[in-house]
Parts: C-alpha cells; sequence; structure tokens
C-alpha cells in the first residue's frame, strides 16, 4: 500500500510543483504609458543573520553530539532532524550549506581576490571539527539534506554490500570534479545540482524537480542515497571520524551479537564480526594485494592521463570557453541564433582573438586539472580495491567508523538498550541522592 | 508482568490505529491538493498556448485596426482589456500554485510522520531472525565488492574516455580560405558612392545639399500634374525632409498623440509601411512638452544606413527599422530642453547613427553628442557639450586628411573625430538662435551668424582657432532658416524674405546679389549647373550657380506650402509639402 501510494503522491508533487513557476509574461508591447518600474536589487543578507546561522550550527552540532553520545536518544535526534529540516532547509533554503561550503573554500584558495564569507568558512570547518571527536554526528541529524532523506524513509532495503562499495566511488569523483570546476572560477556544481533545494525553495526549474523527486523517491526505500553515493563532503565526514574518540557505539558494554542493530540500520553501516573459523590469508590473497599495491601506481598515472583528455569538454563549463566556442559556431554558420552572451560580448567591441587566447589558456589549465582529478580517482580506486584485500578482525557488531551516520536507530534495536537506560537512570538517582 | 505487556501491547495497539487513521486521512488530503495542483497545471500548461494563440491572433487584428484608426480609444481599451484578462488569469493560477504548494508540503509532512509511526509501532511487535555468515561467505562478498569496484572504476574512466573523444571545436576568428577566388569580406556600412547615388540625411550625402546627378527635372506643376510622377496624402505632419535609398522614400510625422515613420515607394508613391515609435519616458512627459509650432513634432530629417533608417522626434525618443519596417531599437535621449522645439537632424557614419543633442543654456551642461551603433542602438561614444540649443544640423566632411564631424552651436563651432568623439578643433563664433546649417566647400568649413555674418573657417587646425583658423568673414544680411550651398567655387545665401547673394567661396568677396519675389524655408540644393530654390508658396526657381545672375526661364510650381529640402535622384526629386509627398520626374 504504501510502496504503491507514497511513490505516487511524491511524483504528483513533482508534476504540480513547476505550477508555480510558470514562465512570466512580457511586458505589454503597445503604447499604453506603462512606465516599466526600474530593477530593484535585493539587499545582501544583514551580517547578523549569519552569526546567528554558525551560532545555530554550533548549538545543533552540539546537541547531536550530545544525543547521540551521551544520551543515546533516538527520539532527540529525531526531532532534531525535524528542526535542522525546518531551520536550515525551509528557513534558509538551503544555503549556505556546509557541503557546497567546499566550494567556497575551494575557490578562496585558487583565487586571491574572492574573500570567503564568514558563515561559509564556519559552515565548512565545523562540522569537521565535530566529527574529528564525536563522528558523524553532522549526518545525524544536522544537515538538511540528510534530514529530508531520513523523513521521507519508510520502507528500506537492503543494498547488497558490492553496490554499496562500488557505489561508494561516485562520492569522490563528485567532491573531485566540485573541487576542479571551483578552482578553475567555472561553476559550483553542488549548488547547480543540490537535489533538494528545490523543495527547500519551493520552486525550481523542471530538470531540478525531475531530480529532486526521483531522489526523493528513491530515499523512501534506499537509506539516504545522497549521503551515501553522491554527499561530496561525506567523503572528508568519512575520512576525519574514523579518528574520532568519541563515537557511536551499539553496545558499549556486552553485544548479543543478536544482529538486531544490522538489521535496524538503513545504511548498511553496522560491520559484522568476522567468522570464528577465519583463516588466515593464503598465497592468492596475499599475490592480490602485492599486485594491486605493485599496479598502483601505474592505475594513478593512467587515470591522470586519461583524465587529461578530458580538459576540453571540462573546459566547456567555464563561461569563457563556452562563449568562445559559441562565436566559433555562429561565425562558421553552424548556428543560427546569436546568443545573449555572445551578442554582448560583441557589443563591447572587445577583439576575439584576445577571448580565444583566454580560452585555450583555461583548456590548458582544465587539461592540468584533468590530470590531478585522473590522479585522485585512481588512487581512490586503488585503494578501496587495497580496502578490500586487507583481512581485519572484528569480534562484535560494530557501527562502522567512517560510514556511521549516528542516527541513532540501532540504540533502540538493542535487547539490552532499555537496560542500559534504566542503569542509567538508577546512576543518576543515585548521583542526586549522593549530592542531597 | 504478562498483564503489564499485554497493556503495553493493547496501547500499542491503540497508537497504531490512530496514527494509522491520521496517515490515511492526510494521504487522502495530499492526494486532492496534489490532484487540484495537478489540474491547474496541465490546465495552464494545456489552456495557455491556446488561449496565447488566441491572444496573439486577437492582438494582430487590433493593432493592424489601430494602425488603420490610430486615434481610436476603443481599439486600444480592447486590446488593454485582452491584455488584462490574460494576465489576471495567469497570476489567479500562479497564487493558486503557491497556496496549493504549501498546503501539500504541511499535509505530506504530518502524512510521512503518521505513517512512520505507524511503522514503527508495527515493527516493533515483530521479531527479527539473527543470522550469522561464514567464510566462504564473507570471501565470496569482498571478491563481489571487489569486481563491483572494478568495473565501476572502468565505467568511470570510460566515461571520461569518451568524454574526451567528444568533437572539439577550434578557436579560430575567420574561416580559412586559401582559394584564389576568394572574396573579401563585406562592410557592414555602405561605400561613399553607395551614399552619393542616395539621399541618406538631410540635403544628402554629407548634408551639403549637392546631388550627383545632373538630370534633375526642370519643369512641373502640380495644378495640371504635368511633371508629376505621383502625389501622395501624408498623414501626419513633419517639417523634416525625405531621404531616399533605392527605392524607398522616409518620413517622419507626429502630432500631440502619435510619432509614426513613414515608408513609401519612389516608383508609385505608394505607403509601404508605417510604424509608429513610443517609449514609456516620452508618454510620461507628454503632457509637460511645450511645442513651438513652427517647428512641430517632427522637425529632424531621418537618416538611412542602407540597412537601416533611423528616426528621432521631439520629445527624445529615437527609433531604429529595418528597410522592411521592423523595429530594430527604440529609445529616448531625454525630453529636450529647447526653447523652439529639438529640429536637429540625424547623421551616419559607417556603422554609427551621430546625435547631436544639444538642449538649454550652454553653462548648463546638458548638451551631448552620441554615437549609437546602428544594429544595436548601443552608446559607443558620448561626449559632453559646453554648447546651448540649436536648431542647425550636423554636417560629415571628408578633409583630406580624414572624416570630420561638424557641429555648429551657441558659441562653438566644434568638429570631432566621428570615429571616438574626441574634439578636433573649436572657434567660439556664434551667437543665439541658429538655425541654418554648415556646410564644407573649397577646403573649407562656412557658418552663418543669422542676419549678421558668413564665417569662413579652415578645418586643419586643432584646439581653439577662433583667432587663427578663420579664413574670412563676412558682415552680410545672411540667412536665418535656410542653409547655404556652395559648387566649390561660390557660396550662395538664401534669406527668408527671399534675397539671394554669391559669395566668392575663396575671398568671401560678394559676386551678385538678387532679391527674389518670394519668400523660403527650404534650404537651396545644386544639382548640376542649378541651384533649386523652393519657395513658401509652392514654386521653385532654377538659378545658374555661376558668376551671373541667372534664372531659368520656367518656374515649377506645387499649389502647396514648402519648407522641407527636396530630395535628388538620378532624374527624380521628392519634395514634402505641407500636406502632400512629390515624386517628380517623368520616368
Amino acid at each position: 500500500m504504501i510502496a504503491h501510494t507514497m511513490p505516487f503522491l511524491m511524483s504528483l508533487i513533482g508534476l504540480a510543483a513547476p505550477a508555480g513557476d510558470v514562465e512570466r509574461f512580457p511586458p505589454p508591447d503597445f503604447d499604453g504609458g506603462h512606465i516599466l518600474p526600474s530593477t530593484q536589487i535585493p539587499l545582501p543578507r544583514a551580517e547578523l543573520w549569519n552569526y546567528l546561522d554558525v551560532a545555530v550550527l554550533f548549538l545543533a552540532l552540539s546537541l547531536a553530539s550530545y544525543l547521540v553520545i551521551k544520551k543515546r536518544s533516538r527520539r532527540g535526534i529525531f526531532m532534531l532532524t525535524i528542526f535542522s529540516l525546518v531551520y536550515f532547509g525551509f528557513i534558509r533554503q538551503g544555503c549556505i550549506c556546509s557541503i557546497g561550503a567546499i566550494q567556497n573554500i575551494t575557490l578562496a584558495l585558487f583565487d586571491q581576490t574572492y574573500a570567503i564569507p564568514f558563515a561559509a568558512a564556519a559552515f565548512f570547518l565545523l562540522p569537521l571539527l565535530f566529527s574529528l571527536f564525536f563522528g558523524r554526528v553532522f549526518c545525524s541529524g544536522v544537515c538538511p539534506l540528510g534530514a529530508i532523506q531520513d523523513l521521507v524513509l519508510i520502507k528500506p532495503v537492503k543494498i547488497p554490500r558490492w553496490l554499496q562499495h562500488s557505489l561508494g566511488l561516485l562520492p569522490y569523483l563528485y567532491l573531485g570534479a566540485a573541487v576542479l570546476f571551483a578552482a578553475m572560477g567555472s561553476v559550483f556544481i553542488i549548488c547547480k545540482y543540490d537535489p533538494f533545494v528545490a523543495f527547500f525553495r519551493l520552486s525550481g526549474n523542471a530538470n531540478i524537480i525531475v531530480l529532486s523527486i526521483s531522489m526523493l523517491v528513491i530515499s523512501m526505500f534506499v537509506g539516504r542515497p545522497y549521503c551515501l553515493f553522491l554527499c561530496p563532503y561525506s567523503v572528508l565526514l568519512r575520512f576525519l571520524s574514523r579518528f574520532s574518540q568519541w563515537r557511536v557505539t551499539v553496545a558499549p558494554d556486552e553485544c548479543l551479537k543478536c544482529r538486531l542493530c544490522e538489521a535496524a540500520c538503513p545504511f548498511g553501516a553496522i560491520t559484522d564480526p568476522t567468522p570464528e573459523d577465519m583463516r588466515p590469508p593464503d598465497t592468492t590473497d596475499r599475490r592480490r594485494l602485492a599486485g594491486l599495491l605493485l599496479s598502483a601506481p601505474l592505475i594513478i598515472i593512467l587515470c591522470g592521463w586519461i583524465f587529461s583528455y578530458a580538459g576540453d569538454p571540462f573546459s566547456r563549463m567555464h563561461f569563457t570557453v563556452r562563449l568562445a566556442e559559441r562565436i566559433v559556431l555562429e561565425d562558421s554558420g553552424k548556428v543560427d541564433l546569436i546568443s545573449d552572451a555572445s551578442k554582448a560580448f560583441r557589443d563591447t567591441g572587445k577583439s576575439k582573438e584576445i577571448l580565444f587566447e583566454e580560452a585555450k589558456i583555461l583548456r590548458r589549465q582544465f587539461s592540468f586539472a584533468g590530470w590531478l582529478l585522473g590522479c585522485f580517482m585512481g588512487l581512490v580506486i586503488i585503494g578501496k580495491l587495497i580496502g578490500l584485500s586487507v583481512f581485519r578482525k572484528r569480534i562484535d557488531y560494530e557501527a562502522d567508523r567512517a560510514g556511521c551516520l549516528a542516527c541513532g536507530r540501532c540504540f533502540v534495536y538493542c535487547p539490552l538498550e532499555p537496560e542500559r537506560l534504566h542503569e542509567c537512570q538508577y546512576a543518576q538517582v543515585d548521583r542526586v541522592l549522593e549530592e542531597k | 508482568m504478562n498483564q503489564t505487556m499485554n497493556d503495553n501491547n493493547k496501547h500499542d495497539m491503540r497508537w497504531y490505529s490512530t496514527v494509522r487513521g491520521i496517515a490515511v486521512v492526510s494521504g487522502v488530503f495530499s492526494l486532492i491538493v496534489a490532484g487540484l495542483l495537478m489540474q491547474n497545471y496541465i490546465a495552464d500548461q494545456r489552456g495557455l498556448p491556446e488561449k496565447e494563440a488566441l491572444y496573439s491572433a486577437k492582438l494582430v487584428q487590433q493593432k493592424e485596426l489601430l494602425s488603420q484608426n490610430p486615434r481610436s480609444e476603443e481599439i486600444k481599451n480592447e486590446l488593454r482589456g485582452l491584455d488584462l484578462e490574460l494576465r489576471q488569469g495567469y497570476f489567479q493560477r500562479k497564487a493558486f500554485a503557491r497556496r496549493g504548494k504549501y498546503l501539500l508540503l504541511v499535509s505530506i509532512a504530518v502524512f510521512l510522520l503518521a505513517m512512520k509511526k505507524a511503522i514503527s509501532l508495527k515493527q516493533a511487535l515483530a521479531m527479527l531472525e539473527p543470522e550469522f555468515r561464514d567464510q566462504d561467505i564473507e570471501a565470496k562478498s569482498r571478491m563481489q565488492a571487489r569486481w563491483a569496484v572494478g568495473m565501476l572504476g572502468i565505467i568511470i574512466v570510460g566515461g571520461i574516455l569518451a568524454l574526451a573523444f567528444t568533437p572539439g571545436i577550434e578557436l579560430v576568428s575567420t574561416p580559412i580560405d586559401s582559394g584564389e577566388d576568394s572574396t573579401p569580406p563585406q562592410p557592414e556600412y555602405p561605400t561613399d558612392e553607395e551614399y552619393q547615388n542616395n539621399w541618406p540625411i538631410f540635403r544628402g550625402h554629407g548634408g551639403m545639399g549637392i546631388s550627383t546627378h545632373s538630370d534633375a527635372p526642370t519643369s512641373w506643376n502640380g495644378e495640371n500634374g504635368e511633371g508629376i510622377l505621383w502625389k501622395t496624402k501624408t498623414l501626419l505632419p513633419g517639417n523634416n525632409s525625405p531621404i531616399v535609398w533605392g527605392d524607398r522614400i522616409f518620413i517622419s510625422g507626429a502630432n500631440e498623440t502619435e510619432k509614426v515613420v513613414y515608408c513609401y515607394s519612389t516608383d508609385s508613391g505608394e505607403l509601404l509601411w508605417q510604424e509608429r515609435v513610443e517609449t514609456p519616458q516620452s508618454t510620461a512627459a507628454k503632457d509637460d512638452l511645450q511645442i513651438f509650432e513652427d517647428t512641430g513634432y517632427a522637425a529632424s530629417t531621418m537618416a538611412c544606413d542602407g540597412s537601416r533608417v533611423y528616426a528621432v522626434f521631439i520629445d527624445g525618443d529615437i527609433a531604429c527599422f529595418d528597410l522592411e519596417g521592423r523595429r530594430v531599437w527604440v529609445k529616448n535621449l531625454g525630453i529636450p530642453d529647447s526653447i523652439y522645439g529639438y529640429a536637429t537632424s540625424l547623421v551616419v557614419y559607417n556603422t554609427l547613427v551621430l546625435v547631436q543633442y544639444d538642449q538649454g543654456e550652454a553653462d548648463d551642461d546638458k548638451s551631448a553628442l552620441f554615437a549609437l551603433e546602428g544594429k544595436t542602438g548601443q552608446i559607443v561614444w558620448r561626449k559632453q557639450r559646453p554648447v546651448a540649443n540649436t536648431w542647425t544640423s550636423p554636417i560629415l566632411i571628408d578633409t583630406g586628411a580624414g572624416k570630420q564631424f561638424v557641429t555648429c552651436s551657441e558659441p562653438w563651432v566644434i568638429a570631432y573625430d566621428p570615429d571616438t568623439g574626441d574634439e578636433l578643433w573649436k572657434a567660439q563664433l556664434m551667437g543665439v538662435d541658429l538655425a541654418p546649417s554648415p556646410i564644407y566647400a573649397n577646403g573649407l568649413v562656412f557658418v552663418i551668424q543669422p542676419n549678421e555674418t558668413l564665417f569662413a573657417i579652415r578645418p586643419d587646425g586643432r584646439g581653439d582657432v577662433t583667432e587663427t583658423h578663420v579664413a574670412w568673414t563676412v558682415d552680410c544680411i545672411a540667412p536665418d532658416i535656410c542653409s547655404p550651398v556652395s559648387n566649390g567655387k561660390l557660396i550662395f545665401l538664401l534669406t527668408t524674405p527671399g534675397v539671394l547673394t554669391c559669395y566668392d567661396a575663396t575671398s568671401g568677396d560678394m559676386i551678385w546679389e538678387h532679391e527674389m519675389d518670394d519668400a523660403f524655408q527650404s534650404s537651396p540644393s545644386i544639382a548640376g549647373e542649378w541651384i533649386y530654390l523652393l519657395s513658401e508658396e509652392g514654386v521653385t526657381y532654377r538659378i545658374k550657380a555661376s558668376d551671373k545672375y541667372e534664372e531659368a526661364e520656367s518656374k515649377s510650381y506645387l499649389d502647396e506650402w514648402l519648407k522641407a529640402s527636396p530630395a535628388f535622384m538620378d532624374g527624380r526629386i521628392f519634395i514634402r509639402g505641407d500636406m502632400h509627398l512629390y515624386g517628380i520626374g517623368e520616368k
């Protein structure tokens, strides 16, 4: 029933959403004496609000850490999720967000003329700082993108491990591309293709609406697909949370190995204990690992070389290159219409040769950036393969340090959790009595 | 214990029923809202094109009717009603969609929360069976994961490889063509020869009043139609003179309610198209506009660069149309502060339209010179001018050392580089109320202070040449309206009361003087060896451009008041009268 109703309903919303964005009419073209109003430029958001946003983020991260590590309260995390969705999502309309702030940081590093806003820097750094100490508490109930996916998750299906591992490459690719395009000053792809901002703003073009609906429909059956298989910020959070001192523990005291936590986790973030009769790595395993390690430099260089050839297509994301190519097409008669950008350029009287020279320089820079992106992806691929070829012994069912989104569902399903909470309450009463 | 568990189960079951009910109600409500939004959206998508088509058809029809009855308030109101109807519908649908979205958002949120709670209550009642993996399953799982990662890695790299092989675009500015028969690129503007073969601005190419065609008609009579090729009634008044390009004549007309550009056929006098000109700025200033009756609303002569025609009006509206009457651009230069009304004509130069926009007093800092790009109307350069309002028109001269754009206003005669707007030279010679335009002949620029003086200036100076480059000065009864004309050796002045004077263009010596029995506002022109003088009462005199006064025996007549200057083409003259446009000639 649910499985059939929800997709239909969400599809209807998706189709209905553009109703509010019907193209505007042109001004009247007859002479009625109508005076067109002058263009209004909205004032920048008051600085005070930026500080407030940062303060709210800090408080939300602190509260999330408390609820996950100390309180172990799924209900509390759930309420925080709703708050974050409302505040960071619908009130702040998804901007600025920590995920997109990657691009601001990158641009600030590569463009000396760009002054990064304080809020952008804080939104980028604070969640990373918290993940270094408390794991991915940002994902648990503070990120609005995670929140909206979490709230629509109704009937999660289990994603096969092989698929989860392979799709796990995509966030690295997305991160690399986002950094590349931001560093080149061409486009902020994370913001441009944000699949949920259309919901937060109740507006958007048809392509984004379709993307948003698709992502939300998938989110009803797959736990946080964007977080697991796309989010570029998750790459950084995963890395830092491996070093977190305090983090989610399913069973801090005793594990019954009932696997209820694994069943409860919709994100596949519970790692199994290795079989007791696990044999040590044999010759085949060792050869495989050695082969991967030896071939790593070759794979990295090969990927870099191949990616460098995509410099020209990558460079089309940059306005200058796009404009130069458009002008060539127009001049050669391969396109009929002169675009607005081309017309504006031609009206400036600027030399086309200068534009083409700038575009050629950019193409070379993109080619070099392609090298770097390719090497990065080669490193990720080979790193994943090596990681899957190394055997580690695990005793209990544990929350994966990197993959756990700290949602707290596993707490609820652990058979020993009521007892822990009960003891915790007694301990609190004892402490109060002692104080008295 | 069991009793407590049963009580809890019953409690959960009651909650389960409640939240399930909420989920069902909110779900149904969401579906209804979504359905209504869908209906609104589909109606919008399906209905709008039809309505737009209907609207456009009606609009075109109404526009045609309006062009035939430009003063019809009924048609105007119907047009406005059509527009209002569609706009209201649009904004109603938009408001409906906006309210619906918020309603849907809330109901979906309630539905999701209720569903989640219901599922969690139901799942709390179920027990999960634990499973354990053995070593083989673990090894197999890892192997599958490695293969999957490897395959996706290959897919990513393959995708990038495919992207790298997409066809690129070579960034070269001009197509390479080494063929022997390659033709040079066509310029975007006509050659001097093309300009000379047409009558592109006030008083023809350069603004000198000289026709390159020597076979102009010599005699015509409006009463019996002799020598009259055609005669067409003009629709709106205007003191501007006709301009001609190829087989098309252009004039503008205006009154207190509308401003229109007209295009006629040179062969038949048929009105080929007419287009209205209006901007929000001029409409808003309509009631405040002070009009001097003798100047009228359309005193400035248009200009044509072979591809487009340009017209400027008394309220600062300037418009551009292609030769087929399609509007290219229209803009307002600001309502001019001119005591007799703005009357300066336009000049075209290469890709530019040059607008001398003088207004107010000399120290008001209001006057300016605009160079607009012909095809876009964008300002290419703009120069502030320390001069007062004027009624002269600028000229474009070629000194041999380069083109100069010469303007004449109180108190400065100023020449500019037409490419950049840089000031070349200036002479402080002029007083108030200037109407005769300058001319260039025999290497000298001639300017006239009405009723007082004729100045000859050498145009090879730089900076202020008042004391250094005035070749000669003649105190005389100089024209107050008509511009002078010269055949290179002699210069001819015609006053409004009809005093025609001939001076030596080199020395400034007076050669002869003759009093005509007529009054004149139209500037004289030279075609061949004859000067054509069009009197206010419609008589055309032909005077030989020589050092002796010699009047042709035949006079020509039009039964009409004449103020505008004629346009000369091959074997034809086009004259704008007070009420009609005439095509004169035998062919």
